[in-house]
């Protein structure tokens, strides 16, 4: 079965947000071949006790990196909402503390046009 | 990454759509600072001191310019950062790196020979040397989720990527809905796929970090989650044969009427479901270990 999917992408005219409706077809996907690797079970990340996890609408873009140069890399995670960044730092027991959004020049970081 | 060499980290960020011009996802960058903090975020320019912008000046190739996903990488060996995106689209583009974070106004395309290489939409670009040979490879997430590997076949100096396999299936679009009462239902990652790759276990082997959008839907204030299940199945029956009456699957381009009909029965079913659930969306994290890594992995 051909189906589509409704996507709403932020159209712009004059300034002004409105919603455009983009559909595009699911089978428009590049067929591939699977490749012969093995991964554990997933496991979904916690920080602070609690599984980490985006604001609304989601689409939480991870990154490993040694954020406060401790020798031990941390866990940064973009999203959508506001274009801000979640920081959660590796404590020494491994696991990573509670997040606490990125700041820039004293304010919570956003970057432009991630609403 | 330090962007422009001067010895801090930086955070080079995509974004949807710059709001004051025709569609166009600007790259943003926070500089990172002396004292181990960041600067407010600022437009990255080419050296020719304009935006740096997706290929694409038509109404039809919007959606190449739009919903940048940056990373910056040596990619042909040279020393110098250059940075390759992603976009709605699913292809990649590269800006070649000039050094010290300034970077070529004109993007080229990212090809498995003679053919863009591309994921369904949303590209999500990240190199790493997944096969050991001392060249970086492509991992990239997409829309429909999943994790998708491009080798890289020629060398540090050169690369020649192959065509995406498929390293971990996508949950889909339509991936299993259920109502719950809380998130413990999800095992795996969902749509909307962001991949990292790091030995985040220490045993040797590249692990992958996958950051999602999943859909939450938890019964209405005054529903209970019985009521609440029940109806959801009601309802998921007649979204399959809304689906199955899309003018689309003629397979023809359908007529306005017949897309604004079948839009609104669809809008109006959407609105349906708040009458006894709640819908939120959010994104987690998800961390898959390799267990092993058997040589080239095509």
């Amino acid at each position: 079965m051909r189906s589509q999917i409704v996507l709403l992408a932020a159209a712009l005219s004059l300034g002004t947000a409105r919603a455009q409706e983009v559909v595009v077809a699911e089978d428009d996907a590049p067929k591939m071949e699977k490749m012969s690797v093995r991964f554990a079970a997933p496991q979904r990340l916690k920080a602070g006790g609690k599984y980490v996890r985006t604001e609304e609408p989601g689409w939480a873009a991870p990154c490993w990196h040694d954020v406060n140069r401790d020798g031990k890399k941390d866990l940064a995670v973009g999203q959508f909402a506001d274009g801000k960044i979640q920081i959660c730092l590796a404590e020494k027991d491994g696991s990573l503390g509670a997040g606490t959004w990125l700041e820039a020049d004293g304010d919570v970081a956003e970057v432009p046009g991630v609403w | 990454m330090d962007v422009n060499g001067d010895g801090q980290l930086d955070i080079l960020s995509g974004s949807y759509s710059r709001q004051d011009r025709a569609m166009a996802g600007l790259f943003q960058i926070l500089y990172g600072k002396a004292d181990g903090g960041f600067a407010k975020p600022v437009v990255l320019n080419g050296t020719d001191e304009k935006p740096l912008l997706l290929p694409g000046d038509s109404e039809d190739t919007m959606t190449d310019r739009i919903c940048t996903r940056p990373t910056a990488v040596d990619l042909d060996g040279d020393d110098k950062l250059d940075i390759v995106s992603g976009n709605f689209s699913g292809t990649f583009f590269v800006f070649a790196g000039e050094g010290k974070g300034r970077f070529a106004p004109l993007a080229t395309q990212l090809r498995a020979g003679e053919k863009p290489l591309r994921v369904e939409m949303h590209s999500d670009p990240f190199f790493v040397d997944w096969d050991k040979d001392g060249d970086l490879d492509l991992l990239s997430g997409s829309a429909q989720g999943g994790v998708y590997y491009a080798e890289n076949t020629g060398t540090k100096t050169k690369p020649e990527f192959q065509a995406f396999v498929e390293m971990v299936a996508p949950a889909g679009h339509h991936s299993e809905a259920a109502v719950t009462s809380d998130d413990e239902h999800f095992t795996a990652p969902g749509g909307s796929t962001r991949v990292w790759a790091d030995d985040v276990d220490g045993d040797g082997d590249l692990d992958l970090l996958i950051g999602d959008q999943v859909e939450l839907i938890h019964p209405a204030e005054g529903v209970d989650l019985a009521t609440a299940k029940q109806r959801f199945t009601e309802w998921q029956a007649q979204l399959a044969k809304l689906m199955e009456a899309s003018p689309w699957n003629a397979g023809q381009e359908p007529d306005a009427a017949a897309t604004e009909a079948w839009q609104k029965s669809y809008q109006e079913l959407d609105e349906a479901l708040e009458k006894f659930a709640k819908r939120q969306h959010t994104g987690y994290v998800w961390l898959l270990k390799q267990e092993k890594l058997s040589g080239n992995p095509r």
